[in-house]
């Protein structure tokens, strides 16, 4: 069967959908498991100093609320155009898009980075 | 005034162009992205391999879902990678090559990004409460 345009932005809007939800319940778990974390420290007052991992967490959440937010804007945005036909909205839904998929090359430099860090200090302690 | 800015048409047109534009910038991430998800799936591959030799069920199960994973991983890669090439080449001139082709290749995309989400989260979920980590 031949595409239209109407049935492509309906089959993206509802994957787009099922992404935004499984991203946010993965989102939530992130904040109540860094939110745990915290507590617990505070709680044996081992809490003295800052410390790096709360702050690596919280970042990383900061980080996965932005994208969550991309993806529901691009997906509010389709909506809109699914309704009114108005190719601005196409064009920003896109655009939102485009930020998300950006967002993916930063994550995993970040992740290369927090291990770098963790596997430099490791080598020194070895080596001396 | 000029007159062309009350043309129906010519706006119509100047959409269209801001969109193929915008359209064409995300090729440069994907393809990031598409590149890091064949080396990720390469390391999760012999991850997996080595769970699946294990004689533990648990591990083996572990094994089983990360083996899911690499070819979710692969699949989304494969898509991100077929769509930057259809972006690249995208000519509205051509019937073939339609606005809603590139469009039932984006849902494509979002198709295997909502499946490697569900299969990522199931096996993290798996993972941290199956006791495999910390």
């Amino acid at each position: 069967m031949e595409p239209t345009q109407e049935s492509a932005i309906a089959k993206i809007i509802f994957w787009q959908r099922l992404t935004v939800f499984i991203f946010t319940l993965f989102l939530l778990s992130s904040w109540g498991f860094t939110i745990y974390e915290i507590n617990l420290s505070l709680e044996i007052g081992y809490f003295d100093e800052v410390q790096e991992q709360h702050l690596f967490y919280i970042a990383f959440c900061l980080l996965g609320t932005y994208v969550a937010y991309l993806l529901l804007k691009s997906l509010s945005f389709l909506i809109a155009y699914q309704k009114e036909k108005e190719q601005l909205d196409l064009e920003l839904a896109f655009q939102k898009q485009r930020h998300f998929w950006r967002v993916g090359p930063i994550v995993f430099m970040l992740i290369l980075l927090a291990f770098i860090a963790m596997i430099i200090p490791a080598l020194i302690n070895t080596y001396n | 005034m000029d007159p062309n800015l009350l043309d129906d048409k010519n706006l119509d047109v100047e959409y269209r162009n801001s969109l193929l534009k915008e359209l064409g910038k995300v090729e440069i991430w994907l393809s990031i992205l598409a590149a890091f998800g064949f080396i990720a799936g390469a390391g999760l591959f012999f991850v997996a391999m080595s769970a699946l030799e294990d004689k533990n069920e648990g591990v083996f199960l572990l094994g089983v879902l990360l083996m899911g994973l690499v070819g979710l991983v692969f699949y989304w890669s494969n898509t991100a990678f077929k769509y930057t090439r259809v972006i690249k080449w995208y000519d509205p001139e051509l019937i073939t090559n339609r606005l809603e082709h590139l469009f039932e290749d984006n849902s494509r995309l979002w198709r295997a990004t909502a499946l490697l989400f569900i299969w990522l989260f199931g096996t993290l979920s798996y993972i941290i409460y199956g006791g495999f980590f910390g």
